[in-house]
């Protein structure tokens, strides 16, 4: 006892008013799907370009060790012994002070090898390797208002013993403006040539920080490798810190949020739904007298509940499709607008764009089909109620 | 072929059937009488396996439609149950031809099977132009023939008219009640017909008067 489901469709949707309203109740779906799929969207567009922003310029794991300077040399690789580690740099981290034009900023002052480091990283800094310069982040160029090709001062604080002979103040050539993409990078980092540094530390050959790079692992591989070496690299000394640690509170911040706004905008999916039901109410009424007449030709309540339940699952895949592209014209739109643009010195990015991974979206997704169960079920019990000579005699009476 | 044994229908605390018994052969030409609210109607859909009676027994041929359950009922009445409704009732969203389907698609068979005889009834009920017409392009005697041909494209054991003259003048109304008696005399079907005209109810073998619930005469 079957009828196709498209022609079943063409009856329930036949008149203006009628597809009009179903047009209205797909697109208040579409639309509060799209709301949460942006945010969500936001959330991991947010942790996507923060992790990539710091992968480009950190690489995997970041090796400090807790007797300050050390050799990356063979030694140090055997020492730590990682199969897993496919290319490494050694950097000299200092702290010290810009100065330009009567203004000054503190800044990391990172000693780069700057082959070994444009391998380890996605950075491309330029650092004459005949003269002296320096790369500043963009951030720092902005409030000091440096170009390239100016000169700038740059001065390192006494109290680290290793740094009691240097001297205090130096004039570089700026040669690079870097931008990280994350705005504590922007404004904090310079770099210059390590052999510089090596020169005024009297630590020729060594390192106070070591970047790791393994070969292709993502977050969570990177995370159980730390784990499981912890205590190795801690028994030997060192320190080994995923690239994300700083921002790690920020990121399991980010990460609550998403969730609990998740479930919070499922109100926006539950006031759509109260529309497929008004939509399938109205339908019922104006449509009464085509389905009853269906069953008394020999359509069976089991036939006609499966065409309700298709005709749900129909209406949240299209709202699906429409969802999605609704927050594809979102992303594009949010990188144009001014008044969306956010502010980087809170939120640490220059900009924000959605990223939606497969588990959000299906999980969205699931949640919305999860409701339209729930609004079948309530057809099956109200259509149940109904004889088919009630539903004939209420269109004779 | 059929039987009825104290049927009786309530809905609710209100009693519509009070036990009615009767029975009807193969084939037989019935109309059945009352005055509005009498409770013709209801036995009719009882007869149409649209509705379960409260109690007694309905059988038709050597089924018990109280024993089937709703897909079975449904396959029951695609099968052997024709209606014939006062208001047409033809889907105006369908052209004519595609209102005919219906029963054909629901019992799942091939429309090319039923190509024939649709022509033949539209030919003989004079709707063949109407077929690919829609219900709102055609007169009310238009529909209700094509009504006709809808319910009795699968040769229905019984066919069940609610007033189906009811809003047809004199002329038109004679000529659908002629060719409803001449068509299921033609396919066997015992034909029952819900009327408070007694012009048309004269005009049967048979008539059945109900009053309050109960058969009268």
């Amino acid at each position: 006892m079957k009828l196709s489901f498209w022609k079943l469709l063409e009856i329930t949707l036949q008149g203006r008013s009628t597809k009009i309203f179903f047009g209205l109740t797909v697109l208040s779906l579409s639309f509060s799907m799209a709301v949460i799929l942006c945010n969500a969207g936001l959330m991991d567009g947010y942790e996507y370009i923060l992790k990539t922003g710091l992968r480009k310029n950190t690489s995997d794991i970041e090796v400090t060790s807790s007797s300050g300077f050390f050799k990356v040399d063979n030694e140090f690789l055997e020492m730590i012994n990682q199969d897993a580690i496919t290319n490494y740099t050694g950097i000299i981290r200092t702290e010290g002070f810009l100065v330009h034009d009567n203004k000054s900023k503190g800044v990391l002052v990172n000693g780069i090898d700057v082959k070994e480091f444009s391998e380890i990283n996605k950075l491309d800094i330029k650092i004459s390797p005949k003269k002296n310069t320096i790369a500043i982040g963009s951030e720092i160029a902005k409030q000091l208002q440096v170009a390239i090709g100016d000169y700038i001062t740059l001065t390192f604080t006494r109290g680290n013993q290793s740094f009691e002979e240097l001297p205090y103040v130096t004039e570089l050539e700026v040669s690079d403006i870097v931008h990280h993409g994350i705005h504590r990078k922007d404004s904090r980092l310079v770099y210059v040539k390590r052999s510089y540094l090596e020169e005024f530390t009297n630590s020729k050959g060594m390192v106070n920080t070591c970047l790791l790079a393994l070969d292709g692992f993502s977050d969570s591989q990177i995370g159980s490798y730390i784990q499981d070496t912890e205590e190795k690299f801690f028994e030997l000394g060192f320190d080994a810190r995923p690239y994300w640690k700083n921002f790690s509170s920020l990121l399991e911040a980010v990460e609550v949020e998403k969730f609990s706004i998740t479930i919070i905008l499922q109100l926006i999916i539950l006031i759509a739904l109260f529309n497929i039901v008004a939509f399938i109410n109205y339908n019922g009424i104006k449509k009464s007298q085509e389905f009853f007449l269906l069953r008394s030709l020999g359509l069976s309540f089991k036939s006609l509940y499966t065409f309700w339940t298709f005709f749900i699952i129909f209406i949240w895949a299209i709202s699906c499709v429409l969802a999605l592209f609704m927050t594809l014209i979102f992303d594009k739109v949010i990188l144009k607008l001014p008044f969306l643009k956010i502010p980087s010195k809170v939120y640490e990015l220059d900009h924000l764009s959605i990223h939606l991974g497969l588990n959000s979206i299906l999980g969205i997704f699931a949640l919305t089909f999860f409701w339209c169960l729930v609004c079948i079920g309530y057809i099956v019990l109200r259509e149940k109620k109904k004889t088919i000579l009630q539903g004939i005699k209420g269109q004779y009476i | 072929m059929i039987l009825l044994k104290d049927i009786k229908k309530s809905f609710g605390k209100i009693e519509v059937l009070k036990g009615v018994s009767f029975s009807l052969a193969e084939a037989e030409h019935t109309a059945l009488l009352g005055k509005s609210g009498s409770g013709k109607s209801t036995l009719l859909y009882l007869l149409g396996g649209l509705d379960k009676q409260t109690s007694g027994n309905l059988l038709i041929g050597d089924k018990d439609l109280s024993k089937l359950n709703d897909e079975q009922l449904a396959e029951f009445r695609n099968k052997n149950i024709g209606f014939v409704f006062q208001f047409h009732f033809l889907l105006p969203s369908i052209t004519s031809l595609e209102n005919i389907h219906l029963p054909i698609k629901i019992s799942n068979r091939s429309i090319n099977d039923y190509q024939e005889l649709i022509t033949m009834l539209a030919k003989y009920l004079g709707v063949e132009h109407c077929l690919n017409k829609y219900p709102y392009q055609l007169s009310g005697g238009e529909q209700q023939r094509v009504n006709i041909i809808r319910a009795l494209i699968l040769k229905p054991r019984v066919l069940l008219c609610d007033e189906p003259t009811g809003n047809l003048d004199r002329k038109n109304s004679d000529k659908v009640i002629n060719l409803l008696k001449q068509l299921s005399t033609e396919f066997r079907s015992t034909l029952i017909v819900v009327t408070h005209d007694h012009v048309v109810a004269d005009s049967f073998p048979r008539k059945i008067t109900i009053e309050d619930g109960q058969v009268i005469g």
